[in-house]
């Protein structure tokens, strides 16, 4: 019997040993960043910034920066149930050109123009053509961010901060993340001219009703005004996507250069409308 | 006694790390293991597979095949898991991952055994597990683990005792795991920007695992008291990660049959020692086990965690439903709990 305990207690301290020499534990890393992410979730969004900010300065991780941004949008009302509709069902936002679709307020521009031909000054005709371009194509990135939420007021800053601390991060994930934000900021814009597009809508009206002389009315500079900061988020929007998505980076570029093209194109129009020939008379 | 006191001074008790739940990591998947808890060391009572202590091999007399199919009530994870491992995840894949609120755990099992007289093996060619904790709510991270694991297991026993005076039984096992695996952590958006296929590239371990079981019967007492050692995970792996535990568990156990009336009741008792035991009260897990007829009724208790169950044994066939409830400090070092339905059907020839 003692034969049999000796050896089985053997087999036992040998084992013992092979247990003893696995790796030695070390005391755990705690990563910051986990307490940050419960102060969020607990809804202590100033103590998250808080400490992230203090915790950006000296720690150079992307994620940090990832953490602060996702602070501030938390204290702007952005939480993921928000967006989630939108980045599930993500696509690349691309503008072919070809496809620019048509609408109430483009066939509005596009009856009128037929109407008033001969009526107008042909180049006032073309800075139409132009707003019809412009609005066609805004319309269809405001089609696409209808899952997004809007923002205003101290949640708009709060959003726009948290953009702004994305900028430097050069992480795709990170870069998404700003993107979503960028067109949260691009929907806010719209939403938030809603009275000067209903305006603009109802100059369309009188246009169709056959008062051209609303144009001389009508401060197309507004219409410029308005698209600053939405060329803008969209712009960085794009920049973005091309971060997150690099192998689109083509279209991307595409994408954003009609932007810019466009928007050029809306401020020509804006300035010849503005200097209304035809109502000088 | 004195190699005893080696083990425990040997053993030491090393700092804690932040680690995946030791239960979904090294942990069984079959239904011995969910209602009996630890306490399956010291005790008889044999659902499926191969004994937990593989020194109760010894004790076995009738030799029998058989299969087990195990699974808990998050089981639908299983279908996003297989797509995650083979790479064929998508953005449904990353939509399912993202839609838990907190922690969230799985675990699906299929094995055969065959047990013999003095020895006996075991396959489990699928066991599947899924582990994440999700926080942050203005931008999700997800901590992922979540694998499938091929086992083969082995044991051989006998008793120690000449001419049965002593009643000594010892076992060992040996166990050969292919683990392949995720286990990563990223923000919702890292996954669905580009190169977030990274967060999803499978790792693998092998590890072979050598158990020995020592039990003492005390068979001439009314109660038939028994008392025995057995360690877990004690071993090598071909890789070690940070994050995956590797210590050994000491599993000090012992078990009771009082008599009764009708049936068969055995109650265990185990103190379980690894070096992520903090407090005494973390020692301790009780299991029992009442056979009535074609009916078995099963429960745990520890600090930390319970367990109820039945199985229902038909014929060659058997069937159990059991509730898991299990608190655990998760990764960020916060209590949180896990509570699950397992289910398990088998047949045995």
């Amino acid at each position: 019997m003692k034969n049999y305990v000796k050896w089985a207690l053997g087999v036992l301290t040998v084992l013992l040993v092979s247990g003893g020499c696995q790796r030695n534990k070390t005391e755990p890393v705690h990563d910051p960043l986990d307490t940050n992410y419960k102060l969020i979730d607990k809804g202590d969004y100033d103590g998250a910034i808080r400490e992230l900010q203090r915790l950006s300065l000296a720690d150079p991780r992307p994620a940090v920066k990832v953490a602060l941004a996702s602070a501030y949008a938390a204290r702007g009302g952005i939480r993921v149930e928000n967006y989630w509709g939108f980045v599930i069902g993500f696509d690349a936002p691309l503008v072919p050109p070809d496809s620019i679709p048509e609408n109430a307020t483009v066939e509005s521009l596009q009856k009128i123009a037929k109407q008033a031909r001969g009526d107008i000054d042909p180049r006032d005709l073309n800075a139409l053509g132009g707003i019809v371009k412009s609005l066609s194509v805004w319309e269809r990135y405001k089609d696409r961010v209808d899952a997004i939420p809007v923002v205003s007021g101290a949640a708009l800053a709060d959003v726009q901060v948290a953009a702004e601390t994305l900028k430097a991060v050069q992480t795709p994930g990170g870069r998404l993340y700003r993107a979503i934000l960028n067109l949260i900021l691009f929907k806010s814009y719209i939403t938030a001219s809603q009275a000067l597009w209903d305006q603009f809508n109802a100059v369309i009206g009188e246009l169709l009703a056959g008062h051209i002389e609303v144009l001389c009315k009508f401060d197309f500079e507004k219409i410029l005004n308005w698209l600053n900061p939405i060329t803008y988020h969209l712009t960085e929007a794009l920049d973005d996507l091309i971060i997150a998505y690099p192998d689109e980076r083509k279209d991307l570029e595409d994408a954003r250069n009609l932007v810019q093209a466009i928007y050029g194109i809306t401020q020509q129009a804006v300035n010849e409308l503005r200097k209304k020939r035809m109502c000088r008379s | 006694m004195k190699i005893l006191v080696l083990f425990l001074v040997l053993l030491g008790m090393p700092a804690r790390a932040f680690e995946v739940p030791r239960s979904i990591a090294l942990g069984n998947s079959d239904f011995t293991s969910r209602t009996l808890s630890y306490a399956c060391f010291g005790m008889d009572a044999l659902i499926e597979g191969l004994p937990c202590n593989p020194a109760v091999t010894a004790k076995e007399r009738r030799s029998h095949f058989q299969t087990q199919f195990f699974f808990g009530n998050n089981v639908s994870y299983v279908h996003e898991v297989t797509k995650l491992l083979d790479g064929t995840g998508d953005p449904a894949t990353v939509e399912k991952l993202f839609s838990q609120k907190a922690s969230a755990e799985a675990e699906a099992n299929v094995q055969a055994s065959y047990l013999h007289e003095t020895w006996g093996v075991q396959f489990a060619p699928y066991r599947l597990y899924y582990y994440a904790l999700i926080r942050n709510s203005a931008l999700p991270v997800v901590t992922l683990y979540a694998g499938q694991e091929q086992t083969l297991s082995a044991q051989v026993a006998s008793f120690a005792g000449e001419n049965g005076k002593d009643n000594w039984f010892w076992g060992l096992q040996l166990r050969g795991v292919d683990r392949r695996f995720i286990l990563s952590e990223f923000t919702l958006t890292d996954a669905l920007a580009s190169g977030g296929s990274q967060y999803f590239e499978t790792k693998n371990q092998r590890a072979l695992y050598l158990e020995p079981g020592l039990l003492y019967e005390f068979a001439d007492k009314s109660w038939r008291p028994q008392l025995g050692l057995a360690i877990k995970n004690s071993g090598f792996v071909d890789k070690k990660f940070d994050e995956l535990p590797a210590s050994p568990d000491w599993n000090f156990a012992g078990s009771v049959r009082p008599p009764v009336a009708y049936g068969e009741l055995e109650l265990g008792l185990n103190l379980r020692v690894n070096s992520y035991t903090e407090e005494f009260k973390d020692l301790p897990h009780v299991g029992l086990s009442y056979k009535l007829g074609a009916m078995q009724g099963l429960a745990s208790y520890s600090d930390r965690e319970y367990s109820l169950g039945f199985v229902l044994h038909y014929d060659d066939w058997n069937g159990g439903l059991t509730y898991w409830r299990k608190k655990y400090e998760n990764l960020l070092g916060d209590q949180d709990q896990l509570q699950t339905v397992y289910l398990e059907l088998g047949f045995i020839i």
